[in-house]
């Protein structure tokens, strides 16, 4: 069991120097010249050579990504040509905004993904689960965007229930909330429904079943703590995606969280930030499948014997 | 009996053959019937756009706009109201599915296809090249796709090519896995190393052994893929980031639609309603082929 913990750490280790060097790529690569974005439009030529000297970018590919490197890891994520504060400053300043949507969020996608998943798979066939797979089908179809504008629209404008957008107590958050747990909980329900008929068709079940075991006893340990494995892979890797930052959801309700901000850094081609914002995210996706990998161990004990 | 009726008993009883194919059963499955009704209206609407659009998408009217600026609602004229700068929201919108269409099926293909000879080299040649390829999916599904969309067509100025393009070259990876454990799961069959035995290339092993028999799970990604990447086109518009205007999208549609909410609120609500129906037919088809071409009788 360490032996796999530590293949995944170390995994995980060389994933994230892969995707800084990535990460280093965009700011290299990108044809917009940095030091034309400092400068402004009428700088000459000596101006434009100055800047590129002042700020390194005339020095050779390798040497600025073990600067860059070497700096990521001092907390030193450079600072944003736009409004010259540091981008990690900038970052960790908007996290609690898209932690706190990204939570609650993936908490609705569960309190409404998962009962619905179970119910399916246990009347499957039936009216209730042609019913809420009719619902997974919309939920997975829908633009969040406009489900976004159309809530907003209805509750906000029409109604005046709920304030239009912007960061504040739970009733700024409850409807680009529900915009993203109502399409996000369509993938858990289909999801686990598919998950639990699979797992139902299995012998140890049969065989459980035949030994006497309630069926209630049945139902929760063997076959949804079995069905539930599939939907924790898929649940750790989501919730990462979420605290890295929902662009469009966020620019909808004008969340101040890391997603606008992303979206911002973008527009206003200021390449520090997207590369910080990019590398943020992806941070959070490889600790999530390093945090996934280590659950499992403790859900399907087959996996420590490989 | 006789001689080829014994011969025809022996024969069903050794090989019990369903005539079933995956058509017969794909039609069979309503909904499924019901996605594939979905997207060939759809793509009716896109390929006879000029045929069905009352006017061009481009077309300013005086009419279009009330003296104070807000758009024309529904009427004889305007079948479904007018936007703000005084065009046919209708025209418009069975305009803008060409783009939705055009970008959804066109970078869904060349995802899976691109994915689809990643994957089957990870599968095949195993070893080192397995762990290059793998792990280079994996970084790539560490990046938070749209954003990475959003990033490479905002640097490279917007265009339909651009999309597809772009959202091609970068949503591989899914199909990578897919078709590397499709591959996988081939290779255990006797007649891959038949063929090598005979002295097959390995290449012409891939092209012709393997990649046909795995086309089945890839033929519903790709489906799926389309609902997706559709999905995808249309953020991109709303936020500004993909076909340029005046060029009609959904997603657009819906940006500005939102603005002129009190006066004219359908001009939002068509376009995501477009998006939906188109998205529900294309996942109905996916599901129904997955369904078809995994009979769990």
């Amino acid at each position: 069991m360490g032996n796999y913990i530590l293949r995944r750490l170390i995994y995980a280790v060389v994933t994230l120097v892969g995707i800084s060097f990535i990460s280093f790529l965009i700011v290299y690569a990108v044809p917009a010249d940095p030091a034309a974005v400092i400068a402004g439009p009428s700088a000459d030529a000596i101006a434009l050579a100055n800047i590129r000297h002042q700020w390194g970018l005339d020095r050779p590919f390798i040497i600025q990504y073990e600067t860059y490197f070497l700096n990521l890891l001092r907390g030193d994520w450079g600072t944003s040509f736009f409004n010259q504060q540091p981008v990690l400053r900038q970052l960790l300043g908007r996290f609690p905004a898209t932690a706190e949507l990204g939570v609650v969020a993936f908490l609705l996608q569960l309190i409404i993904g998962i009962p619905l998943g179970a119910l399916a798979a246990i009347r499957q066939n039936t009216r209730t689960d042609h019913l809420i797979m009719t619902g997974v089908l919309v939920g997975l179809s829908l633009p969040r965007f406009w489900l976004g504008v159309i809530l907003l629209f209805i509750f906000a404008l029409k109604l005046p229930w709920l304030p239009l957008g912007g960061y504040g107590g739970w009733d700024h958050v409850i409807l680009p909330a529900i915009t993203v747990g109502v399409t996000g909980a369509a993938y858990y329900t289909r999801l686990l429904r598919s998950s639990m008929i699979e797992v139902k068709r299995q012998d140890y079940v049969l065989a459980a079943t035949a030994k006497g075991i309630s069926r209630a006893r049945v139902q929760i340990r063997h076959v949804m703590r079995n069905s539930l494995i599939p939907v924790v892979t898929w649940a750790g890797m989501d919730l990462a995606a979420y605290l890295g930052g929902l662009i469009i959801v966020e620019t909808v309700f004008g969340w101040p969280g890391i997603g606008q901000l992303t979206f911002q850094a973008i527009k206003n081609m200021d390449i520090p930030l997207i590369s910080g914002t990019v590398l943020f995210s992806a941070i959070f996706v490889v600790i999530g499948s390093l945090f996934v990998d280590i659950v499992y161990i403790f859900l399907d004990p087959r996996i420590s014997y490989e | 009996m006789d001689m080829s009726q014994q011969k025809s008993f022996i024969n069903e009883a050794i090989y019990p053959v369903t005539h079933e194919t995956v058509w017969d059963r794909f039609r069979k499955n309503k909904a499924a019937v019901v996605g594939l009704v979905l997207i060939c209206v759809m793509m009716m609407v896109a390929l006879l756009a000029p045929l069905l659009a009352p006017y061009s998408p481009y077309l300013t009217f005086e009419e279009g706009i009330s003296l104070v600026g807000a758009p024309a609602p529904p009427s004889a004229k305007f079948p479904l109201g007018a936007d703000n700068l005084g065009r046919d929201v209708l025209s418009r919108l069975i305009y803008a599915s060409r783009i939705s269409l055009e970008v959804g099926l066109i970078a869904a293909v060349v995802s899976v296809a691109v994915g689809t000879l990643l994957g089957v080299m990870a599968g095949f040649w195993g070893g080192w090249v397995d762990l290059v390829i793998m792990r280079f999916t994996d970084a790539m599904l560490a990046f938070p796709f749209l954003l990475f969309v959003i990033l490479v067509v905002s640097v490279l100025k917007p265009s339909v090519t651009i999309i597809f393009v772009v959202i091609g070259l970068l949503g591989w990876a899914k199909a990578a896995r897919v078709a590397r454990g499709q591959t996988l799961s081939i290779m255990q069959n006797n007649f891959i190393d038949a063929s090598r035995v005979v002295g097959a290339s390995s290449w012409r092993i891939i092209f012709h052994h393997i990649i046909p028999n795995i086309m089945g799970p890839l033929i519903v990604l790709t489906t799926l893929q389309v609902g997706n990447y559709i999905l995808t086109e249309g953020a991109l518009s709303y936020i500004g980031a993909g076909v340029p205007q005046p060029i009609p999208s959904w997603g657009s549609m819906i940006y500005t639609g939102q603005q002129y909410y009190q006066t004219a609120p359908w001009l939002m609500l068509y376009p995501g309603l477009m998006l939906t129906l188109t998205v529900i037919g294309f996942n109905l088809v996916g599901d129904g082929l997955d369904a078809a071409l995994n009979p769990r009788n």
